[in-house]
């Protein structure tokens, strides 16, 4: 009988949004959800695991983006704020539901949630939650990896290798700033490879990546074990490529197991359903309705004529059976494919760590269930990258092909007719970016620091969240409102510095609003960039 | 964009957004035929964009926060950005097996020079397909040429044939009523169209049970949907079309 590896892999990516020059800010609420309903829940999950003795193998991509924002103490002033806010709703809703039983006991479900939240934020990890995730590395339950440093889509930049460059190193020196140890995997922004990247990866030492289905599958040779092994780059950086039919078990939007009936429906939320006169103090000003987190209502079946009130125990039990069917797929295809290649198939599955928790409400029970469940099973084993790589050192050579996991499993989310624009202005920032390097190599003081801050506009301009964003018809004002501040902020130094002339009003300002990178050196999009 | 939008714009607004949208030849058509045209492609865009992987569709749900879009003020008008730089240059950004995004940006100080010394000059794309990266255009496998207006700044190219490299040319046409007498203003990139081994060897896979299964067991879901991709595509349709016959065959 084969034994199946399964590699779990998860992202945690958000863009950096902060904005000091504004007492609230509703794109704020992407992290303070995100720590509410994933870090945190994910965090009290691992680490009741690793106390339970319960063994796991998961590796955790935490973007430089994210690191920033949540070692940000003016972001953990807002969370917290945000937190008491939501205590403040529950305590309201408990008295508002008092004569609905089922609802009232949601309400207090929610109050326990986000007084756990508050209780773990500032008394267990003191607002550095970073730290706990940290703590799970040192004990070899998680692998932690960085990304691109602003989550650049690397085959948009492909014909500006510095820029590559300098994504990749400044995320590594990140990481080595919150992690104290340089990480040996790197996480490729929406697993975009293009044919070359291992180069760069390979100078900084990177060891492997994960990439989308197709990097392997289409490669220019014939994958002897298909995708249920890594493959080795001409020069040994191994490639981990998804496993899409596994994966759509928990991605599909039509049949995964997050659309079940009996979950919560995400979109049903009281900042909708209730008086304005109520909800006000809990939405945006002003007037603005948005999420606030209290959900009373499961997704229902499509078949049934009356919304259903969401049942939390139901919903609990329905991820049980869903983990165990995960792991009978997984059983089942560790059989099919243990009989097609020479070796014990490696499933390598990633997602993004927000649609745990944060989407999918149950989605962290889920997972703790289908982590319980594997660590019963003979014939399947909970592996990372590093540990296979261990056991199997020597993998086939191949020249991986250009993939992502975006639809089609190319680039045409990032470049379609609503966001296309943005690469004109993007390429020609790093163009000057790198131009401004070789003409004012050695600026100290004041100079010194508008062109850090102008590498740190360039970078923000190569995220791919803003694409992402307008293509996806999402907060498509401020994705665009974003790219064109970018743009815009990086030419006021460049136009500054061809007339030799500094605007220091302005730059203490943006330093003030955008200070991520404090340290950031601009020779880093130089060509001869020491990063020792 | 709203229909009293289009309806403010003139016709030869409306006919150069159509041109963007790769539409030819729009000139005679009426101003509430050309409206009516650019909406359709607004929604066959919106259809596009609801066919968005499940990834791409649940990943859009980390960033709602509210269920409308907020029609506030154009918060990004404070930031003024150029339309256009003064480089002339053309870029290649590869989209797919099939597509590329190609911009340029021509000097007006040069424009307007070439205008005056050529009033009937036009602009053309001439795209290149290579045979391998680092290929010579003059040794090109086959080129073809792409009319664009004075006006246009961008187009989607179609790549006939995957697993080629492609480089596009800005060429200038100073005569093109008379013998033809055209120069280069800029030349891209040259992007590589992934191919891939089994797109060049179906009939292994199709004679090859274990392959295929083994190939096709990472792209298929638990309802036997394989995963939307324009070469897996090809390849998948190739092997069945096989697969069929041989069946009959034995039949």
């Amino acid at each position: 009988m084969s034994t199946g590896f399964v590699g779990l892999a998860l992202h945690a990516h958000l863009p950096f949004v902060r904005h000091p020059e504004h007492p609230k800010f509703l794109e704020e609420n992407w992290l303070f959800e995100a720590i509410s309903e994933t870090y945190l829940p994910m965090l009290r999950v691992f680490h009741r695991l690793r106390r339970e003795g319960i063994p796991y193998q998961i590796t955790l991509s935490l973007s430089p983006t994210l690191c920033a924002m949540l070692a940000d103490d003016l972001l953990h002033d807002r969370y917290t704020h945000h937190l008491h806010e939501l205590i403040e709703l529950g305590e309201k809703e408990i008295e508002r539901t008092k004569d609905h039983p089922e609802m009232n006991k949601l309400a207090h479900m929610y109050l326990k949630l986000y007084r756990q939240d508050l209780e773990d934020f500032q008394g267990v990890y003191r607002g550095d939650i970073l730290q706990g995730f940290r703590s799970l590395e040192d004990s070899g339950h998680l692998i932690i990896l960085t990304t691109a440093a602003t989550h650049a889509f690397l085959p948009m930049f492909k014909e500006y290798p510095l820029a590559i460059k300098a994504q990749i190193e400044l995320a590594m020196m990140s990481h080595v700033a919150h992690f104290r140890r340089k990480p040996k995997g790197f996480w490729l922004p929406e697993c975009g490879y293009y044919p070359g990247l291992e180069k760069i990866l390979h100078q900084n030492n990177v060891e492997y990546f994960y990439a989308g289905t197709h990097s392997i599958n289409l490669a220019e040779e014939k994958a002897v074990r298909g995708i249920y092994a890594p493959a080795s780059c001409e020069n040994g950086v191994n490639v981990f490529a998804r496993d899409y039919g596994l994966s759509q078990l928990v991605w599909s939007e039509g049949h995964g197991y997050p659309v079940d009936g009996v979950y919560r429906d995400f979109y049903r939320d009281i900042g909708y359903d209730l008086d304005m006169d109520y909800i006000r103090p809990y939405i945006h000003e002003p007037e603005v309705r948005c999420f606030t987190g209290y959900k009373y209502w499961a997704i229902t079946d499509a078949d049934s004529s009356d919304k259903q009130l969401y049942r939390y125990d139901e919903a609990l039990k329905r991820t049980r059976e869903h983990a165990g069917n995960f792991i009978y797929a997984l059983r089942k295809k560790t059989e099919t494919v243990g009989k097609l290649i020479d070796r014990e198939p490696y499933f390598t599955l990633p997602f993004d760590a927000e649609l745990f928790g944060h989407w999918w409400f149950e989605g962290i029970s889920w997972l703790e269930e289908v982590i319980r469940g594997l660590a019963k099973e003979p014939e399947l084993q909970m592996m990372n990258a590093e540990t296979y790589l261990k056991k199997y050192p020597r993998n086939q050579v191949i020249h991986p092909a250009l993939s992502s996991w975006g639809n089609k499993g190319y680039a045409s989310v990032w470049v379609d007719g609503t966001n296309d624009w943005i690469y004109r202005h993007v390429h020609t920032s790093i163009r000057r970016m790198i131009e401004l390097v070789e003409r004012f190599p050695d600026q100290t003081s004041l100079k010194e620091r508008f062109l850090q801050h102008a590498a740190r506009e360039v970078l923000l301009a190569m995220a791919s969240d803003w694409p992402f964003i307008i293509s996806n018809g999402t907060t498509v004002s401020y994705a665009e409102r974003r790219m064109k501040e970018h743009i815009h902020n990086f030419n006021l130094v460049y136009e500054n510095m061809c007339r030799n002339s500094v605007n220091t009003e302005w730059l203490t300002r943006t330093e003030k609003k955008t200070n991520l990178f404090p340290d950031i050196d601009y020779r880093i999009f130089g060509v001869d960039f020491d990063k020792n | 964009m709203s229909t009293e939008w289009y309806l403010s714009l003139s016709a030869e607004e409306l006919q150069c957004l159509l041109r963007k949208e790769g539409v030819r030849h729009s000139e005679d058509l009426t101003k509430e035929e050309l409206v009516e045209l650019l909406e359709e492609i607004q929604e066959d865009k919106i259809a596009d964009r609801q066919m968005s992987n499940d990834i791409m569709k649940l990943k859009g749900k980390k960033y709602d926060i509210f269920r409308e879009q907020i029609s506030a003020e154009d918060e990004g008008s404070n930031f003024e950005i150029p339309e256009q730089y003064a480089e002339t240059q053309i870029t290649l950004l590869l989209r797919d097996p099939f597509w590329a995004y190609a911009y340029w940006d021509i000097n007006r100080i040069e424009l307007t020079k070439m205008k005056e010394q050529y009033p009937q000059m036009e602009i053309l794309l001439r795209v290149y397909e290579l045979s391998g990266f680092g290929g010579n255009p003059k040794e090109a496998l086959s080129s073809f040429e792409i009319p664009i207006q004075e006006s246009d700044t961008s187009w989607y190219i179609n790549l006939p044939t995957p697993g080629r490299c492609y480089i596009v040319d800005l060429i200038c046409n100073c005569s093109p009523e008379e013998e033809r007498q055209v120069f280069k203003l800029a030349q891209s990139n040259q992007v590589e169209s992934p191919g891939g081994y089994w797109l060049d060897h179906i009939d292994e896979l199709k004679e090859h049970a274990e392959d295929l299964e083994l190939f096709l067991s990472g792209l298929t879901d638990r309802s036997g949907i394989i995963t939307d991709n324009p070469l897996v595509e090809i390849i998948v349709n190739s092997t069945r079309c096989s697969i069929k016959q041989n069946k009959s065959r034995e039949a």
